[in-house]
């Protein structure tokens, strides 16, 4: 209840009018952010930390800690209606944004669909941040390096889940995904690898050219072939926002993947180094598992739900540590920090101590982001969805554009624009030949964190394997992952010695 | 004709908002005839970008510099192609290009490519920072006297630290203590605050850090410091942590690390003492000295073009000895 | 068979191209990152060639599963942009970022799509607000003013 007290009183802080504005305009500014492939939250927060010395340390978080959330609205945004992910978290939200907006012709919905489930899986995230913020802190704390490794083989299995009908390819491009993250620095070792005595590959192959490559410009070399096609006005009717709203059957599907995701990404959000991107992913993959009306990767709600409240669920998770202990999640999560001692302030164990009005003023902000950024979205969808009205043979040029700047800007160099144009066109290739991207895109992510943190549970344990069965959090992940892997394969037995009925379906 | 004519308007407003340039610099005395380009070799928001900021703006507003600072993010390759671009610039541009370059760039830099110290022209050192080793409330340790006993005993210690910096500090205290690497395991993270994270849950014995990114754990007594790896103990919190030759029978361990700023070879010795001048005032300043130095718990130890040059010479000698190079 | 004669078949291109890259990361793997220290288990090959070894055994599974398949076919047609991308990359490096936007822009809307000067006037200013706007004004980016005008104002 103490806590409720002090949100109140966060309340109190953050409602004056300054406050508000700066929250509005923040929000305002990282749906643009978001929407733009290449400038993730990153980029938006540090490009933005100078405009705010000008304020008072609370109104410039709250501004920054608006801009930072309402940006995991805005990558949804192109990841739907161009099928160009604006930042990486929503990788996942193109596989059945695209999808539902195109194919189904629904593309007000999917952008409702991502927009309430964000708000969803965010409240929840808050939530579980205003109640318990300091002791989830302390629950990441119990995830060291062995932990983190069996989650992340845990993890790693629900890429069996994205590899669709081929397993072959599937996980002929997982490994080639892992590889590709394995080139450049290592820091454990502090040695180059695979850099081929190239000085750009020493820093490794960034990632948000590769995705725009991967997704965005692949995309539009296929599109190249279908430019001549007459666009016969997918969408008439459904121009306004009355013609994009949810059916009552469409948020009884959203509901559940929601919730289940909310609840997911605040957790991931919360271990140290996952962040978004993670959070989504596994947020997605669960809900393979989970009963669907329409098949994942179809343009079915669930998917875009389950992925888009996860990530949302999971920028708020990763307060807990920043504002409990002032560890950063993410480097998004860095920036704010440095920020906060430009400001004279110091994050750290004691800043719900020594400042609660500012700790609890930024957490009530994020409500009123979160509400803010919604009644944002709501305004913008209608004008939005027109992008898709544009003949395709003027949107092959301006998405070109788009990729170029956007990869230039993530390395402040013309070696993201090489990255996004080699990635365009191997993606265009693997994708022609029935591979499918998603799966490489999760293991570049995952596998680099399931290797440092393995490396680093052997140094601690020199080199013994019982450093995973010792402890008991990781002794229960790696229970798991045997389930997981002996579970097909017992089902397999059992029915082919007929113990289980075959499954008829034909 | 009339649409031509918005396609030549529009392309001449486009140039003209990037195109800055200026008259060329005239002889004598330095001073800048365009905007400074200032590079930095790590992403904004990090500890670089930080003390480049202070610097830059601090300059701007004590009215030093007439022209812009204008800063650059190069950090392809882990910053080594933004070292290298800076230290190849020629001509005009030279007199006005700046990079912010530290003990844990030159390092890396040393190790993994050809590009030496000799390629660029010192300006300034403007800070030095030291490490201390802490213990968190899970250790099993209470003083660095018990670490040593343990390893003595066959135990296997591990500490965390960061890159660069805490890497030099942790083989020459090895070095000191004459044990290998075994006895003593370091891991290396991406951050401090990563390595902090991980003796919080107790998943390490110590961690090594710079007094400003601890000082906040010290004062919640989630860190207790244990060993100060410099010649002299540390003032206020820290100062109950010994120095190694307290500990016993060793020398001191202190591997400084330093903050500074380079330009390209080709700059002028001219605008070389200019910069360095500009440096001078801001390192006198009083807002440097609380906002930066004080607050980051730094030492405030400035020295000028040829001292520097003659410093961070002397550094890369001992660090290419070091590595067999 | 006859047709194919003239298009380019990527059969199993992808698993070959997958097999010489885990033979390179297993060489250089192996022979220059190390694999596994007694005290400090994996080294930083170990992943690496780990993943290359069970890479090579599906991109040889692959490929045998390739042959049955029918080739996929690339049109030429889709391949122009990747050409325009190109030419907006050596434009870059020459004229400068913005104004081998503008160029691309005209040369693509009008020579190659010709489509009208009005369309192609809301496209360029959608473009240059974006570009401007957005990216070089608001957030500060500094885009390659091309070796032109570098040499100009050195």
């Amino acid at each position: 209840m103490d806590n409720l007290l002090m949100l109140m009183q966060g309340f109190t802080v953050v409602l004056t009018v300054q406050n508000i504005l700066a929250c509005l305009f923040g929000a305002f500014l990282g749906i643009i952010v978001g929407a733009m492939p290449g400038i993730g939250s990153l980029a938006g927060v540090a490009l933005l930390l100078p405009l705010t010395y000008k304020f008072n340390p609370t109104t410039a978080i709250i501004m920054l800690g608006a801009l930072y959330y309402s940006n995991m609205y805005g990558g949804s945004y192109s990841a739907i209606l161009l099928n160009i992910p604006g930042d990486s978290p929503a990788i996942m939200t193109t596989l059945d944004g695209y999808p539902m907006a195109t194919k189904r012709k629904r593309p007000g919905q999917a952008l409702l669909t991502a927009n309430m489930s964000s708000f969803i899986g965010g409240t929840i995230g808050m939530l579980i941040l205003t109640f318990m913020g300091p002791a989830l802190a302390d629950i990441g704390l119990k995830f060291g390096p062995a932990e983190m490794t069996a989650l992340l083989l845990v993890a790693m299995t629900s890429i069996g889940w994205l590899v669709g009908d081929n397993p072959v390819k599937g996980l002929l491009l997982t490994c080639l995904g892992i590889l590709i993250a394995a080139m450049g620095m290592d820091t454990l070792s502090g040695v180059p690898r695979y850099d081929f005595g190239n000085i750009y590959l020493l820093g490794g192959v960034p990632f948000t050219p590769f995705v725009i490559g991967m997704v965005g410009f692949a995309q539009v070399i296929r599109l190249m072939g279908d430019r001549n096609k007459k666009t016969e006005s997918k969408i008439e009717q459904n121009l306004t926002i009355k013609g994009s709203l949810l059916t009552l059957h469409d948020f009884r599907r959203l509901l559940p993947p929601a919730i289940r995701s909310g609840f997911l990404g605040t957790f991931v959000g919360v271990l140290p180094g996952a962040g978004a991107t993670t959070g989504a992913f596994l947020g997605y993959a669960t809900q393979k598992a989970f009963k669907n009306e329409e098949m994942l990767g179809t343009g079915a709600i669930e998917g875009i739900a389950s992925c888009e409240a996860a990530n949302n669920a999971a920028a708020a998770g990763a307060f807990a540590p920043l504002l409990a202990l002032g560890i950063p999640g993410s480097g998004t999560g860095a920036v704010l920090l440095g920020g906060l001692m430009m400001w004279g302030l110091n994050p750290g164990p004691l800043l719900f101590t020594t400042n609660p009005e500012f700790a609890w003023g930024l957490i009530a902000s994020l409500f009123i982001a979160n509400i803010l950024t919604l009644i944002i979205a709501l305004g913008i969808i209608p004008f939005l969805i027109r992008i898709l009205s544009v003949p395709i043979k003027l949107l092959i040029p301006i998405v070109s554009i788009i990729c170029l700047v956007g990869s230039y800007s993530t390395t402040y160099s013309m070696y993201g624009v090489f990255v996004m144009l080699i990635s365009g066109v191997f993606g265009y290739i693997f994708e022609k030949s029935g591979y499918s991207t998603a799966p490489m895109l999760l293991a570049f992510v995952l596998a680099p964190l399931l290797e440092s943190n393995m490396r680093k549970a052997f140094i601690i344990s020199q080199g013994s394997m019982d450093i995973f069965f010792d402890k008991p959090i990781a002794l229960a992940f790696i229970i798991v992952l045997f389930l997981l892997i002996l579970f097909p394969i017992v089902r397999f037995l059992l029915t082919k010695f007929g113990v289980l009925k075959k499954k008829i379906a034909k | 004709m009339k649409k031509f004519a918005t396609v030549l308007l529009l392309i001449s407003l486009s140039i003209s908002l990037f195109a800055q340039g200026g008259a060329e610099a005239q002889g004598g005395a330095f001073s800048p005839s365009r905007d400074i380009e200032w590079t930095v070799t790590s992403s904004p928001g990090g500890g670089s970008d930080i003390y480049t900021r202070m610097i830059s703006d601090l300059a701007s507003k004590m009215d030093l510099v007439e022209k812009n600072f204008l800063i650059n993010y190069k950090t392809d390759g882990g910053g080594e192609v933004g070292r290298l671009t800076v230290s190849r610039t020629k001509g005009d541009l030279a007199n006005h290009s700046l990079l912010t370059f530290n003990s844990g760039d030159l390092m890396p830099m040393l190790k993994n490519t050809d590009n030496r110290i000799e390629n660029f022209t010192p300006i300034a050192v403007m800070a030095v920072d030291k490490q201390l080793l802490y213990i968190g409330e899970y250790s099993q340790y209470t003083s660095f006297a018990e670490v040593l006993k343990a390893i003595e005993g066959g135990k296997s210690v591990v500490i965390a630290g960061s890159k660069g910096d805490d890497i030099a500090t942790y083989e020459a205290l090895i070095e000191e203590l004459g044990i290998n690497e075994n006895q003593l395991s370091f891991i290396t993270n991406d951050s401090t605050s990563a390595a902090i994270t991980s003796i919080l849950g107790g998943h390490v014995d110590l961690c090594m850090s710079k007094p400003a990114a601890a000082s906040q754990y010290v004062l919640a007594g989630k860190l207790k410091p244990i060993l100060a790896l410099s010649q002299t103990r540390f003032a206020g919190n820290l100062s109950e942590a010994p120095t190694l030759s307290e500990v016993g029978n060793y020398k001191n361990v202190e591997v400084p690390v330093w903050r500074g700023i380079v330009g390209p070879k080709d700059m002028s010795p001219e605008a070389a003492a200019y910069y360095s001048a500009m440096a001078k005032s801001v390192s006198d300043s009083e807002a440097w000295k609380n906002d930066y130095i004080l607050k980051n718990g730094l030492l405030s130890e400035f020295k000028g073009a040829e001292e520097a040059a003659a410093f961070m010479a002397a550094f890369q000698a001992t660090y290419l000895k070091k590595i067999g190079k | 068979m006859e047709k194919s004669k003239y298009k380019l078949t990527f059969k199993g291109i992808i698993p070959i191209f997958t097999i010489l890259v885990s033979v390179i990361f297993i060489y250089f793997g192996f022979t220059k990152y190390g694999f596994w220290d007694p005290m400090k288990g994996p080294k930083p090959g170990f992943v690496p060639v780990l993943i290359s070894f069970l890479l090579l055994g599906i991109s040889l599974l692959a490929l045998f599963t390739s042959l049955k398949e029918e080739a996929p076919e690339f049109p030429k047609d889709n391949w122009y942009c990747v050409l325009g991308m190109v030419a907006l990359v050596i434009g870059s490096f020459i004229i400068g970022l913005i104004p081998s936007v503008i160029v691309y822009l005209l040369v693509w809307l009008k020579r190659f799509e010709k489509v009208s000067w009005k369309s192609t006037f809301i496209v360029m200013a959608i473009v240059l607000v974006i570009v401007i706007g957005v990216f070089v004004m608001w957030l500060g980016i500094d885009f390659p003013k091309g070796i032109i005008l570098d040499a100009i104002f050195r």
